[in-house]
């Protein structure tokens, strides 16, 4: 045995729609600020809560934030297309990374283990979890909280 | 937080640190770098009434090699160790471990002797030193003693120290010729406390391992090394085979403890193939 897991964002292509660009440096630094956070919330960050209520994470060395080390470049492209309704046109941007991009990640996570019929449905989607949804770790765990590990019959395209 | 009240000194001698140890030892600490101490008192997690300071004390810095023997002053910061070019050619395991040692911030302030008095299991410093079979030289206002490994490091945050005594120098012997290295871990985020790790070292001579040591980090209560495997490995070719049963007993009794961070079984496997990469590395390393 002895087997390991890692999971590691290696590389990310956004596109982000937007109303009227007025600075594009900080369009794109808006982009990659949410999608950090995204991929933070996908791999590492997890509020955790002992038996009897008490968050555990109250320090940012229990409470994993991405570092620079952890995200990946992230080559982001712009779909302006200014808003018909505001002068100007401008529009809202820079959230949805942080939807998105947890998305993205576990929806990669899951093509990668398709091949083995199982699949995550939460985040954050850990290394242990890894072993345990594939059988190389024994079910039942004693870190963070339990986690679905989903049978699927066909991969997930 | 603020760290509760204590009294600072800053002596510039060893004699000056030792004479203060002997009169508040049991109610001081000594500050290092102050990488892991500092932290403690902030949390209020120690609250010793005395800190000694040994930044004025350059008589503990130095990184010196005689007769094959390395020599490292207390301290000696850790950036410092891991640039030394001597340390690079002639123990370049540890030079690979101050690299994993938390970010380099953190080393530029960090002392060698501060993280080995610390003898937190998951420090990279101290498990290197027993791969490295290193002694620790010891002084109080009584004397000198010298401290190998094994002895040293009791459990978790607790070393041989008694109170008046201060840790002075690490001496590390020389590595045969012949001997390939290996350093790794594993943490989820670069520069965090390691969820395992292991380190290796392996000679061969006409393809036979002839000495093998193999350290685990983050294992037990202090830095570990898995002697059991480390004869298994002795006398024979390394195939892979032979470090996948090595890697399996060096594991055998170990039992991590776990945490929000990663459960028991998962650190245990995790170490697990962690020696099994250190000893495949570094039986690489020794055949080139």
């Amino acid at each position: 045995m002895g087997e390991m897991a890692q999971l590691r964002a290696v590389g990310a292509r956004v596109v982000e729609g937007c109303g009227t660009v007025v600075n594009p440096m900080i369009v794109d630094g808006q982009v990659q600020g949410s999608v950090a956070q995204g991929i933070g919330g996908a791999l590492l960050e997890h509020l955790v809560y002992d038996e009897r209520g008490t968050l555990v994470t109250t320090s940012l060395m229990d409470y994993l934030m991405p570092t620079a080390a952890e995200i990946p470049p992230i080559h982001v492209l712009r779909q302006e297309s200014p808003s018909p309704h505001v002068p100007g046109g401008f529009e809202g941007m820079g959230e949805r990374g942080a939807v998105n991009a947890p998305v993205a990640v576990v929806a990669a996570v899951n093509d990668a283990l398709a091949p083995f019929g199982v699949a995550a449905n939460h985040t954050p989607v850990t290394p242990e979890w890894v072993l345990r949804a594939l059988g190389r770790l024994p079910a039942g765990h004693d870190s963070g909280e339990p986690m679905a590990i989903n049978q699927v019959e066909a991969p997930l395209t | 937080m603020k760290p509760p009240l204590f009294d600072y000194h800053d002596p510039s001698t060893v004699e000056g640190a030792l004479d203060l140890l002997a009169e508040h030892g049991e109610d001081a600490k000594v500050l290092a770098g102050g990488q892991s101490l500092v932290p403690l008192l902030n949390f209020r997690l120690a609250s010793p009434d005395h800190l000694i300071d040994l930044r004025r004390v350059p008589a503990l810095a130095y990184v010196r090699r005689r007769d094959g023997v390395l020599r490292i002053g207390t301290m000696t910061r850790q950036a410092t160790l891991e640039a030394s070019p001597l340390v690079a050619e002639h123990w370049p395991l540890l030079t690979a471990a101050l690299g994993y040692v938390a970010h380099a911030p953190i080393r530029n302030r960090g002392t060698v002797g501060g993280s080995v008095a610390h003898a937190d299991p998951a420090a990279e410093l101290p498990m290197a030193f027993t791969v490295l079979d290193a002694t620790f030289h010891v002084r109080s206002r009584n004397g000198t003693r010298s401290v190998g490994w094994r002895d040293f490091f009791i459990t978790h945050l607790t070393t041989a120290l008694e109170p008046e005594e201060l840790l002075v120098e690490i001496e590390v012997p020389p590595v045969p010729p012949g001997t390939g290295w290996a350093f790794t871990e594993y943490a989820r985020r670069h520069g965090d406390f390691a969820l395992g790790g292991a380190a290796g070292l392996i000679t061969l001579e006409d393809g036979v391992c002839r000495r093998a040591r193999l350290g685990l980090l983050a294992a037990a209560d202090t830095p570990r090394r898995a002697e059991t495997a480390e004869k298994m490995l002795e006398g024979s070719p390394i195939t892979g085979e032979s470090t996948a049963d090595a890697a399996r007993a060096a594991v055998a009794d170990i039992n991590p403890t776990g945490d929000i961070h990663g459960s028991s079984e998962y650190r245990k496997q995790l170490i697990e193939g962690m020696v099994r990469r250190a000893i495949e590395q570094a039986s690489e390393r020794a055949g080139r």
